[in-house]
């Protein structure tokens, strides 16, 4: 993966703000946007995409770790929401073949958010965000990573990140993707 | 007598079963991958899909002769709809459409969760409606009410993670096998469950829902702390503190749903009910409050095809067909 600069870097102290931060990116989102999240068990991915299907209209309560089941559906609003996890996937590049996984990972009506996507990072589309989250202790610091998404669009999601008034100090050197 | 076929591949395991009446068993055979998943440390759904159509036919062929019948002999055609992986699905929907089709069968499709309550009505033939069921899995943390045949409302579900997945993930930080919730489950009846201090999820809200992502990053925060530290985490102790906090939060959820509706009889269904220490606690606080437990044989507590079967027997007692038209639906809901 090219080196790519972040466009925002959110350190949060609690779970309900890693869910803002969710909900901020939900709210730019086109379809076929793509959002791979990478982090370790426990950084607070599932939770973003909590945000994020709020955001799109869903209930947040609706949205469960996917590790077992691979794949949730949530439709119905005004974007379908696809939320994947490959954790479990050992061969992904071949499994994801497989499966047919490459319509969720390359999105055209809808929007779709990867758990674990690094493992099969060849089969993602390539205009997506990638979103890093780093524990801290008990706060996470969360890096966000725009790919072939229009300056435009970078340009607002700046700005509503910023609102949120989370870019603390501590932010400096976020991680990239790998 | 009216015979059931049943099928099901939602997940890992090929699976058909021949039910008499919707609660005896004549025949229930599974086929499962879990010894090469093993090996990969989780479902392998290249694997699964490839092994369930490898196996489909064989397995229904072998429930038939088991049950001692032929396709002649069956009144009705049962197979999983969802939830579950399309691609697995796909191959026991269609298997049971094509048999329903060619033999003039009647065909129902059947969800998952649904059938994991049957495994209770298959296993006491004398157990009736209205009860609660609590099925706990590795994808599947759920609360229902069954008022009666066919009629569920779901009270709770989880809001992140399964409880077995809880396990499983926490077993994997500990070092432990997968599938790390049996594992856990032996440990912790020789740990101490007091030795670790972790949350009970969503403690003081008001709600019948579950919540286990919360203990899972607690137990990794205690792991790392401990490796900081230079110290050695007691296994067993912590595998108990860890079921401690799981099953706590189960048998309240439990009780609360038997309160708040009712019900006299408290049934648990899925991977996760095979545990030992869930049953036994379940059981004495049922007992201390005077209602009726059940629990599945542990056969019966896995995915199987007669828990399907059985269900699919009961909805169309009341009437129901399903189209051959049926889809597979992946997030299919109760």
């Amino acid at each position: 993966m090219a080196v790519q600069d972040a466009i925002a870097t959110i350190v949060t102290e609690t779970p309900a703000e890693t869910e803002a931060v969710g909900r901020v990116l939900g709210r730019a989102l086109v379809p076929g946007d793509l959002v791979n999240l990478q982090g370790d068990l426990g950084a607070g991915k599932t939770l973003f995409v909590k945000g994020l299907a709020a955001s799109l209209g869903y209930d947040p309560h609706d949205v469960q770790s996917p590790t077992f089941t691979l794949v949730h559906e949530h439709r119905g609003e005004r974007l379908t929401l696809y939320h994947l996890d490959l954790y479990r996937l050992d061969d992904a590049l071949a499994e994801i073949e497989a499966l047919g996984f490459e319509e969720y990972l390359e999105p055209e009506d809808a929007v779709t958010a990867v758990e674990w996507g690094e493992r099969g990072e060849p089969a993602l589309s390539r205009r997506r965000f990638d979103v890093v989250f780093e524990v801290l202790g008990s706060r996470r610091r969360i890096t966000v990573y725009a790919r072939e998404i229009e300056q435009q669009r970078i340009e607002e999601l700046q700005q509503a990140f910023s609102k949120l008034g989370l870019e603390r100090t501590g932010g400096a050197g976020g991680g990239r993707p790998t | 007598m009216s015979l059931c076929l049943g099928i099901e591949t939602s997940c890992d395991e090929t699976a058909a079963a021949v039910v008499k009446d919707g609660r005896e068993i004549l025949s229930s055979v599974v086929a499962s991958s879990a010894e090469l998943h093993k090996v990969y440390g989780g479902v392998v759904p290249e694997i699964a899909s490839r092994r369930h159509i490898e196996l489909i036919l064989p397995v229904i062929d072998q429930a038939l002769n088991e049950a001692g019948v032929s396709l002649d002999d069956i009144a009705l055609i049962a197979a999983t709809q969802g939830p579950g992986l399309v691609g697995s699905l796909l191959v026991g929907l269609m298997a049971a459409k094509a048999l329903a089709f060619a033999r003039n069968i009647p065909f129902i499709g059947v969800n998952h969760i649904e059938g994991h309550i049957y495994a209770n009505f298959l296993a006491h033939p004398e157990l009736m409606p209205p009860a609660i069921c609590l099925t706990v899995s590795g994808g599947h943390t759920e609360l229902l009410y069954i008022e009666k045949f066919g009629s569920y409302s779901r009270l709770g579900r989880t809001r992140d993670d399964a409880a077995g997945e809880c396990l499983d993930k926490v077993g994997r930080m500990l070092g432990l096998p997968y599938p790390a919730g049996p594992v856990i489950d032996r440990l912790a009846m020789e740990g101490n469950p007091q030795a670790y201090s972790l949350p009970r999820g969503l403690a003081g809200e008001e709600t019948l829902d579950f919540s286990f992502s919360g203990l899972k990053t607690a137990a990794m925060n205690e792991i790392n702390r401990a490796k900081q530290r230079g110290e050695e985490i007691a296994v067993a102790d912590f595998a108990a503190s860890l079921m401690e906090a799981v099953v706590d939060v189960l048998v309240d959820r439990a009780l609360k749903a038997a309160e708040a509706t009712g019900a006299q009889r408290v049934m648990l269904s899925g991977g996760v009910a095979a545990s030992r220490v869930l049953r036994a606690r379940m059981e004495a606080a049922c007992r201390e409050r005077s209602l009726e437990f059940y629990a599945p044989p542990i056969a019966l507590c896995t995915d199987n095809a007669a828990m399907i079967a059985s269900a699919g027997y009961f909805r169309h007692l009341g009437g129901e067909i399903s189209p051959l038209s049926l889809n597979a639906e992946p997030s299919l809901r109760l």
